[in-house]
């Protein structure tokens, strides 16, 4: 599997473009931000088909080409919300191993810095949208989502190897272990708090 | 692009130099000896490297002049006296790494990775490092002075006696870093994050 870092100026949104090793040329993109003249060069270099967009959240800047792409590669999209930007999706839940046109995707659902936020990992790569940018976790409102936040991050996402990597909606690469040493917010953020918080499993998105 | 295939010794995670099945650790000596010998003559022709996965490596007076370095992971490397100037790079993870009296004049670097690195006593004059991640610095005695530093992130890290003179400093981040003796002069560091959390996505 190959990744390919795309930086989108409006918004300083990272698109991801995935594409497989064994000779096919399925590819699909992470987070449709922007389409531009570099990304559709690299696309039609290497002669590949766009079968799906995965989306990590709906929020317009990481969606905003979506009609675009839409419209020089149809395919579908994948998104835990029916409908973006009145295109209709293919709902997603958190599920380990879940073919997309060949790709095998872990799907984690990991709210907090919105409702319908989803991690995708593929192969060795984690792309996390916005629920972990490198040093940081996402702004999330008030407390109690800051906590599930926290507790999705350190709970689902560092259950990974720490030699995987990790792609982020927003800023540079980083992998696994260099979150659970530098994440300046988890490591200000109690993780026992958050256990308090949870303790009797009643927070809005069941339990983990 | 980055290829994330990894090691099939049993219970080991790191990442393969392809067509080799196992890390650079449990290669055989045979393979060791080529993968070192590929990278040495691609540098000799300032070619792309590619897809090179040396782990806990051990260089010194590494010539990488103007070369271009593309998905390839170095962690926990050791660089001694190594030239970077010139050099293109991106995607390229040298996490945990130790970089002593290296030059990296004139590196243009996107979404590269240094973080928990110990450099010191090096110079990244002149560069455009765009989305990388120095994370847990441990940076003494070093100058990015006149270089473009957009969107890349320094928290965490013990910075000391560095100068970031005439940089772009546009939306860096600095938190919860220890600086002493730091010198942001003819630079934007009002642009770049200290304290606060960025703004709301």
């Amino acid at each position: 599997m190959r990744v390919y870092c795309h930086f989108c100026d409006l918004g300083q949104v990272n698109s991801y473009l995935v594409t497989r090793e064994d000779g096919c040329s399925d590819a699909l993109i992470i987070d449709p931000a922007g389409l531009d003249n570099d990304l559709i060069g690299i696309i039609e270099r290497h002669s590949l088909d766009i079968r799906g967009i995965l989306v990590t959240h709906s929020h317009f800047q990481h969606v905003r080409d979506m009609g675009k792409y839409q419209k020089i590669y149809p395919c579908p999209v994948y998104a835990w919300n029916r409908e973006i930007l009145g295109v209709e999706t293919v709902q997603l839940k958190e599920t380990k191993g879940f073919g997309i046109e060949g790709f095998k995707v872990d799907i984690l659902h990991v709210p907090g810095h919105s409702d319908d936020s989803l991690v995708y990992v593929i192969g060795q790569s984690i792309f996390t949208g916005d629920c972990l940018q490198a040093g940081r976790l996402s702004t999330a409102t008030g407390y109690q989502n800051s906590a599930i936040l926290a507790r999705g991050v350190t709970r689902k996402i560092f259950s990974y190897d720490d030699n995987h990597l990790i792609f982020p909606g927003h800023g540079s690469p980083s992998k696994v272990r260099i979150e659970k040493m530098f994440n300046h917010d988890l490591l200000e953020t109690s993780v026992s708090q958050s256990e308090e918080l949870f303790q009797n499993d009643a927070h809005p998105f069941g339990k983990a | 692009m980055f290829k994330g295939d990894i090691c099939v010794h049993p219970g080991c995670k790191s990442y393969v130099s392809p067509p080799f099945r196992t890390c650079f650790h449990h290669s055989g000596e045979e393979e060791r000896r080529i993968i070192l010998s590929t990278l040495e003559e691609i540098l000799s022709r300032r070619g792309l490297i590619k897809d090179i996965c040396i782990i806990g490596g051990d260089f010194e007076g590494l010539d990488i002049r103007s070369s271009s370095l593309r998905a390839s992971n170095f962690s926990f490397s050791t660089f001694r006296g190594c030239d970077f100037s010139s050099t293109s790079i991106s995607t390229c993870f040298f996490d945990m790494c130790i970089f002593i009296n290296c030059r990296f004049d004139e590196l243009h670097a996107r979404y590269t990775v240094f973080a928990g690195s110990r450099i010191r006593n090096c110079t990244f004059t002149g560069s455009t490092m765009v989305n990388c991640n120095f994370m847990g610095l441990d940076c003494i005695d070093n100058d990015f002075s006149s270089s473009d530093l957009y969107f890349s992130n320094f928290s965490m890290s013990r910075i000391i006696s560095t100068r970031f003179e005439d940089c772009n400093l546009k939306r860096v981040n600095f938190r919860a870093s220890a600086m002493k003796e730091v010198s942001f002069k003819y630079s934007n560091p009002e642009e770049a994050f200290f304290q606060n959390k960025e703004d709301e996505e």
